[in-house]
C-alpha cells in the first residue's frame, strides 16, 4: 500500500534519512522506532509531502507521491498526525474537526454531523464546544487523532499519539488505535511507549542515525542486537557492559528503549 | 429588508470560525437551549444580521457614543423585540442618517467616507483579518482601481461602469501575482513585502505621465449622468453617501456570509495553523489566493468609486503606505477577523482623524495628528483586541441596565438607533472572547 523507495533527506550537510526502503502492506499495523533524532519524523514528513526527499520516491497504492503537497495526499487516503499537536486554538473542537471532514463532505451541515461523530469516537463528544486552547495535552492528541480521522484517511501515520500521556490515557489510546485499525485503517505509528508499541504492532521497523537498521515482529526486534546498540549505545550491546548498563545489558532493547526514552516522552508534557 | 431576518437563522446553526469563537456553533441541542435562553453564551444573545453594517452609522455619527444610553437601548432587542427589530432599526439608521446630515455637507462628506473606509478595512480583513495574512499592499489595488477606470473614461471615454470590473480584473490578476510571491512569507516578511508594491505602482504611475498624468494627477471628466457614474451637483454628496454604504453593507454581508461558509473554515484554520490545515486536506495556496483576490476586487471596486467620487486622483495619496496602512489600521482597532470590527473602526478613528483637523484652528498644524496619535494609543493599551471586545461587557450591562430601565428607553429613538448598531455588534464581539 505505501512504498518507500530509496528515501534519503539532507539537510544541508546533515543527512536525517539515508536511503530508507519500506513497505507497509494494506492492512497493517506497524510501529516505527528508534532513538530521538533518528529521523523518524522527518520520514513521516517526507512520506506526507511536508518535506521533498533528496533522493528517492515515495508510492501511495502504485501512485508516485513523491513530494505532493499534503492537502493532495490526504485525499488520496494518506494521513497523519504531529507529534506536537497542532490544534486550531481559538476554534472549538468541533470546528477543529469539521475542517477535516470538510476534505470528503461538501456540505458544513454533513461536515458537522460527520465531525461529532468522530469526536464520539475518541470520546470528546462531551466537550465540542470547548475552545481547543485550553485542552490538556492528552485530550489534543484525541483531537487531533478525531481531526485526521474525519478525513476518512485508509493509511494513517500517527506521530507519538501517546507521548506525554499517563498510563490510563495510553490504555485507552491503544484501544483506539486497535479500533481504528479493526475498521480498515492501516496505521504507522512513531511512538516511545514500548510496551504499547510490542502489543499493538505487528510488524516494527527501526531507525537509527537516518538508517533502517532492523525490520521484524515484535520478538525479533527485542533481541535485535543492533537495535540494543542503538538504544543504549556500543558497551551495553557488547560483552562488558560498564557502568549503568550492568543491569540493562540483561533487559531486552524494547524495555530499555522504553527506559531511554521516557524523558523524551515527558517533554511535550 | 427581506433579507435579514432570513441570515438571522444561519447565525445560530452554522458556526462562524472567523470570528475565533468556539461557542458559536452548537450541536443541535444546545441549539434549542439557546433559543430557549436568549442569554446564554456567546451568539445566543446578539441576533446578529444585516444591521451591524449601520454600525458605522451610528459611530460616524456620534464618534465615541455614550455607551451607557447605547447600552441601555441595547437591552431592548435583546430582551424584548424579535429578532428583526435590529435589523431594522439598524437599515434605518443606513438610510436614514445620511438624509439627515443633508444639511451639512461636511458631516455627510465624513459619513460617506466612513462608509468607504469601512468597507475598505473589511475587505482588507477578509485576507487578513480572516486568514491571518497580514497585508500592507492593499493601496496597490485601491489605486489600480482608481487608475484603471479613471484612465480609460478620461483617456478612452469609457464608462466607468466598465471600467469598474476591468480594474478588479487587473487587481484579481496583480493579486494572483503579488500573492504567489509574498503569500508564502509568515507574518511581518509578508507585510513588508506586499509595500514594496505599493511603491511600485506609485512609481509607475508618477513615470508614465501621458497615461496616468504623472504626480500631478489625474483628473476624471465632470459630465453628470448615471452612465457615467457622475452625480451633478445638488445632491451628489447624499447620493454618494448611499453609494458608500451600499458598498460597506454589501461588503459586511459578504463577510458575514463568508464566516459560516466552506471557504470561511479554511480560512480560520489557515490563520490558526497553515501546516495543519494543509495536512487535513486544506488546500492552503489555492484558499490564500483566492481570498487575497476577493479582497482585492473589492479593494478595487472602492478606489474606482472613490475617484468617480473625488474626480481627480493623485498617486501620492491612491497608491500610498499611508492609505494602505489607513485599512489595517481601522479593521485592528475595531477588532481583525469580525465583520462589523472594520466598520468600528472606520467610524471611530475617520471622523477623530477628520474632526481633530478642523476642531483644533489656532492650534499648530500637526497638532490633529497628536490627537489621533493618542487615540491610537489608547485603543491598543485598552483594546488589544479591537473595539468589538467592548461587545460581552456591553451586553452584560444592557441587560443590568434593561431590567430596571427600560421605560427610558420608548423616548430616545435616536439613541436606540445607535445601539441597534452597537448591539448587533456584539454578535461577532461575543464570539471573539467569550
Amino acid at each position: 500500500m505505501l512504498e518507500i523507495d530509496n528515501v534519503t533527506m539532507r539537510f544541508g550537510g546533515l543527512k536525517a534519512v539515508k536511503d530508507v526502503s519500506l513497505t507497509v502492506a494494506a492492512g497493517d499495523l506497524a510501529g516505527l522506532i528508534g532513538p530521538n533524532g533518528a529521523g523518524k519524523t522527518t520520514l513521516f514528513n517526507v512520506v506526507c509531502g511536508q518535506l521533498r526527499p533528496s533522493a528517492g520516491r515515495v508510492l501511495f497504492e502504485g501512485r508516485d507521491v513523491t513530494g505532493w503537497k499534503p492537502h493532495r495526499s490526504i485525499r488520496l487516503g494518506l494521513g497523519r498526525t504531529f507529534q506536537i499537536t497542532r490544534p486550531f486554538g481559538r476554534l472549538s473542537l468541533l470546528d477543529n474537526v469539521v475542517i477535516g471532514a470538510m476534505c470528503r463532505e461538501k456540505s458544513l451541515d454533513r461536515a458537522r454531523q460527520a465531525a461529532l461523530g468522530r469526536l464520539a469516537q475518541v470520546g470528546l463528544a462531551d466537550r465540542a464546544q470547548d475552545t481547543a486552547q485550553n485542552l490538556p495535552l492528552g485530550l489534543r492528541k484525541k483531537l487531533e487523532l478525531a481531526r485526521i480521522l474525519a478525513t476518512r484517511p485508509r493509511m494513517l501515520l500517527l506521530d507519538e499519539v501517546m507521548g506525554g500521556l499517563g498510563p490510563r490515557e495510553i490504555e485507552e489510546m491503544s484501544r483506539t488505535i486497535s479500533q481504528i485499525h479493526g475498521e480498515g485503517v492501516s496505521i504507522v505509528l512513531i511512538e516511545h511507549v514500548m510496551p504499547a508499541v510490542m502489543s499493538l504492532c505487528q510488524r516494527i521497523a527501526v531507525i537509527n542515525h537516518g538508517e533502517l537498521i532492523a525490520v521484524g515482529s515484535p520478538q525479533d526486534i527485542r533481541a535485535d542486537r543492533r537495535v540494543i546498540k542503538a538504544y543504549l549505545g556500543e558497551s551495553v550491546a557488547g560483552d562488558s557492559p560498564g557502568g549503568q548498563g550492568s543491569a540493562a545489558a540483561s533487559q531486552t532493547a524494547a524495555q530499555a528503549a522504553a527506559q531511554a526514552t521516557t524523558a523524551s516522552s515527558a517533554t511535550e508534557a | 429588508m427581506t433579507q435579514a431576518p432570513r441570515s438571522q437563522a444561519p447565525s445560530h446553526q452554522a458556526a462562524p470560525p472567523l470570528a475565533a469563537d468556539a461557542r458559536t456553533v452548537r450541536d443541535p441541542a444546545a441549539q434549542a437551549q439557546t433559543a430557549r435562553d436568549p442569554a446564554a453564551g456567546g451568539g445566543g444573545g446578539a441576533p446578529a444580521g444585516a444591521p451591524d453594517a449601520a454600525t458605522p452609522t451610528a459611530e460616524g455619527s456620534s464618534a465615541a457614543g455614550s455607551n451607557d444610553a447605547a447600552a441601555s437601548a441595547a437591552a431592548e432587542p435583546g430582551g424584548r423585540l424579535s429578532a428583526a427589530a435590529p435589523a431594522a432599526l439598524g437599515l434605518a439608521a443606513l438610510l436614514g442618517l445620511p438624509a439627515l446630515l443633508e444639511g451639512s455637507p461636511f458631516y455627510l462628506e465624513i459619513l460617506a467616507l466612513v462608509f468607504l473606509w469601512g468597507a475598505m478595512a473589511g475587505a482588507w480583513n477578509i485576507v487578513s483579518g480572516y486568514a491571518g495574512k497580514f497585508s500592507l499592499g492593499h493601496a496597490a489595488f485601491f489605486g489600480l482601481g482608481a487608475y484603471a477606470s479613471s484612465i480609460l473614461y478620461a483617456r478612452g471615454g469609457v464608462s466607468p461602469w466598465l471600467g469598474i470590473p476591468v480594474g478588479m480584473a487587473l487587481s484579481v490578476a496583480l493579486a494572483a501575482f503579488i500573492g504567489l510571491v509574498t503569500l508564502r512569507l509568515k507574518g511581518k516578511y509578508m507585510a513588508l513585502c506586499t509595500i514594496a508594491f505599493v511603491s511600485l505602482m506609485e512609481i509607475l504611475a508618477v513615470h508614465f505621465r501621458d497615461l496616468t498624468g504623472g504626480s500631478e494627477g489625474l483628473m476624471v471628466p465632470y459630465e453628470p449622468g448615471l452612465a457615467n457614474l457622475t452625480f451633478a451637483n445638488d445632491h451628489e454628496k447624499l447620493v454618494w453617501a448611499y453609494v458608500f454604504a451600499a458598498l460597506a453593507l454589501g461588503v459586511f454581508l459578504l463577510c458575514r456570509r463568508l464566516e459560516r461558509s466552506p471557504l470561511g473554515y479554511r480560512l480560520a484554520a489557515l490563520r490558526e495553523d497553515e501546516d495543519a490545515a494543509e495536512a487535513l486536506g486544506v488546500n492552503t495556496l489555492a484558499v490564500k489566493l483566492t481570498s487575497f483576490g476577493l479582497s482585492a476586487a473589492l479593494t478595487s471596486l472602492g478606489g474606482s468609486l472613490y475617484a468617480q467620487y473625488m474626480l481627480w486622483i493623485e498617486p501620492q495619496y491612491v497608491l500610498s503606505m499611508e492609505l494602505s496602512t489607513q485599512f489595517a489600521l481601522f479593521a485592528i482597532i475595531g477588532g481583525v477577523g469580525s465583520a462589523v470590527g472594520p466598520f468600528l473602526g472606520a467610524g471611530l478613528m475617520f471622523p477623530l482623524l477628520t474632526l481633530s483637523r478642523s476642531a483644533f484652528p489656532g492650534l499648530p498644524p500637526g497638532f490633529n495628528m497628536l490627537v489621533y496619535g493618542l487615540a491610537l494609543i489608547v485603543a491598543v493599551l485598552f483594546f488589544p483586541k479591537g473595539l468589538i471586545a467592548l461587545g460581552p461587557p456591553l451586553r452584560r450591562l444592557a441587560r443590568l441596565i434593561g431590567r430596571t430601565g427600560r421605560a427610558r428607553l420608548g423616548r430616545r429613538p435616536a439613541a436606540g438607533e445607535t445601539a441597534a448598531g452597537l448591539n448587533a455588534a456584539e454578535g461577532p464581539a461575543g464570539s471573539s472572547h467569550a
